[in-house]
């Protein structure tokens, strides 16, 4: 049997982080200026832990060398978009007439965090959202198959998930609620 | 390095509004028959536009398989028609070596509004509701049909079904699995019309892409599924090939999350990347299964593209849009285009974009086929695929 051959890449930068230090630095530092309003928590914890993790592998996207085509995301996620699912559908279908508001409606989707974070950084390389039982394992495949085939030069490979208050009987859970992102770059 | 392993199309199954097998909704597309509709499961008082392409209720499988959400139904269907046309059977593959990949936009979200509707004290847990649990998508077929390869949801956006192919073509080519059964499938939600109605970007009454009359897109609803395998395996073990799936690319738009770069650019680039990787000229391309959402937007920017690609080869390369017929089945929506561009190239026939009257200027220079089926051998069909968020994605498929 022929199949592609592998090759081996390198991990030069992450960062973890979890609601309950949005606000704080350095999470806080890496957002300021960016209109959030209509961003779903699942798009805001995973565009900073991005920068986070940029910033960690000295990837600069303002630098004049940056290059967004080679820049390509892979999110892998259970939940993402499904309490803004729900508040659309409420917000629909409960009272005298709807009441939708259409700048939120985009963060229903799982991708709604992999394209926020496409166009905020920005990053025009592969973009994928990945939600199968073993989604983090094969973000991880589809990260280093884009590398292998020269699609992109660097990929964070990323993870992100609220457990939503739909779930939890209204309670949310700002200590479990978190992204997560690895910077893999071919070698 | 190693050159990569061809990959081929050995099965195909479909579950379309426009008919309940792969034969009836291939004569009613080659008809240009409209099966957008008002619709009957929803909500229509709370919405100002209430037509799309529903499932009609009394075609294809009465089995609800146990109560899983429609779309998941559908994926299940589609893939039981894909493994018979391809005789994937334990006698002619191992089945523990055949993985599963669907592309959607919601998958099984949408059945969290049956669950909202029930009375609390009579709701089933919400961690073990269908709804939280995404991967059932790929994980129901899988289970159907006994196969125990990798599988995988992929979401992005309406570009879903066409990503689930490459996928599975580049699961395929890594040695992942020996064959894998792909495609998309979405259903239609009221959270989604809702949404889409939020935006003002539903049409009154009919979808009418690249027509100076259009006023927006129908949401449809749907599944499709292939069977992929190497081409070396699928030769070997006699299977017969519908065709090859040539080439792909993935990209982000990364401009704005419902609005396409008004240069098309990032479809610019996954044309171009696709056909590259293909390995395929822009003038060896005989036809083009466009987005062709049939909203003022996509239309205008998508027609630009395509002639900025293909050039003077645009004048050649008939242009369709099913989604004229079956409304914008979400992540199914590629997938079910990528089955009639195996099936144009199978019978040189390219289905006519439906309610296609009157040319916008702004979507000029590529060949919409119109009011009736155009003849035309097709050796190479490239199908695009657009999504919210700026998910791009273009396949390339080619004769067997």
């Amino acid at each position: 049997m022929t199949t592609r051959a592998a090759a081996a890449h390198a991990v030069t930068g992450s960062a973890t982080l979890t609601a309950a230090e949005l606000d704080a630095p350095p999470a806080a530092d890496v957002l300021r200026g960016e209109r959030l309003r209509s961003v779903s928590l699942e798009s805001r914890l995973l565009l900073a832990a991005a920068r986070l993790a940029l910033r960690d592998a000295g990837l600069r996207t303002d630098d004049d060398a940056f290059d967004p085509d080679a820049l390509g995301i892979v999110v892998a996620t259970r939940h993402a978009g499904l309490q803004e699912y729900v508040d659309l559908y409420r917000a629909g279908t409960e009272g005298e007439r709807p009441r939708v508001n259409p700048a939120r409606g985009p963060q229903t989707g799982f991708n709604a965090p992999a394209a926020e974070l496409s166009i905020r950084l920005p990053a025009a390389g592969p973009n994928a959202t990945l939600c199968g039982d073993d989604a983090g394992a094969d973000a991880l495949h589809y990260a280093a198959d884009q590398l292998a085939a020269g699609r992109a030069a660097a990929m964070l490979v990323c993870e992100v998930d609220l457990a939503p208050p739909v779930l939890h009987g209204g309670a949310a859970t700002p200590d479990a609620d978190r992204a997560s992102v690895l910077v893999l770059e071919a070698r | 390095m190693t050159a990569a392993p061809a990959i081929v199309v050995t099965g195909i199954g479909v579950r379309a509004p426009l008919g309940p097998d792969l034969e009836g909704f291939w004569r009613r597309a080659l008809a240009g028959e409209v099966a957008t509709r008002e619709l009957t499961r929803f909500d229509l008082t709370r919405l100002s536009v209430g037509r799309g392409g529903e499932m009609p209720a009394d075609e294809g499988d009465d089995d609800d398989h146990g109560g899983l959400p429609l779309a998941v139904q559908l994926a299940v269907e589609a893939s039981e028609a894909a493994a018979r046309d391809a005789a994937l059977t334990p006698d002619a593959i191992e089945l523990e070596r055949v993985g599963v990949c669907f592309g959607t936009v919601m998958g099984t979200r949408p059945d969290v509004e049956r669950w909202l509707a029930q009375d609390p004290a009579e709701r089933e847990d919400a961690h073990a509701a269908a709804w939280a649990d995404p991967a059932l998508l790929s994980r129901a077929p899988a289970q159907r049909l006994g196969l125990g390869g990798p599988t995988c949801v992929v979401a992005t956006a309406c570009a879903a079904g066409n990503s689930a192919l490459a996928w599975g073509a580049e699961a395929l080519q890594h040695g992942r699995a020996d064959a894998m059964l792909v495609g998309g499938a979405d259903e239609i939600s009221q959270a989604m019309l809702l949404m889409f109605d939020s935006f003002r970007l539903l049409a009154p009454d009919a979808v009418r892409p690249f027509d100076a009359r259009r006023a927006g897109l129908l949401l449809g609803e749907g599944a499709a599924a292939f069977v992929l395998e190497r081409e070396a395996d699928a030769r070997a073990r006699g299977a017969r090939v519908h065709g090859r799936l040539l080439g792909w690319a993935n990209v982000a738009d990364a401009h704005h999350v419902t609005a396409p770069h008004p240069d098309g650019r990032g479809a610019v680039r996954a044309m171009r990347r696709a056909l590259a990787e293909a390995d395929v000229e822009a003038s060896a391309v005989d036809h083009v299964s466009a987005h062709g959402t049939g909203t003022p937007a996509n239309d205008a920017v998508e027609a630009q593209a395509i002639r900025t690609v293909l050039g003077d080869a645009a004048d050649d390369a008939p242009v369709t849009a099913l989604k004229s017929m079956l409304g914008h089945a979400q992540g199914a929506a590629s997938a079910i285009e990528a089955v009639a561009c195996l099936l144009s190239i199978r019978d040189g026939l390219i289905p006519p974009t439906a309610n296609h009257d009157a040319r916008d200027p702004a979507c000029a220079g590529i060949d919409v086929v119109a009011g009736e089926p155009r003849r035309k051998r097709v050796d190479v069909a490239l199908s695009n695929a657009f999504g919210f968020g700026g998910n791009i994605e273009c396949v390339v498929l080619g004769a067997p």
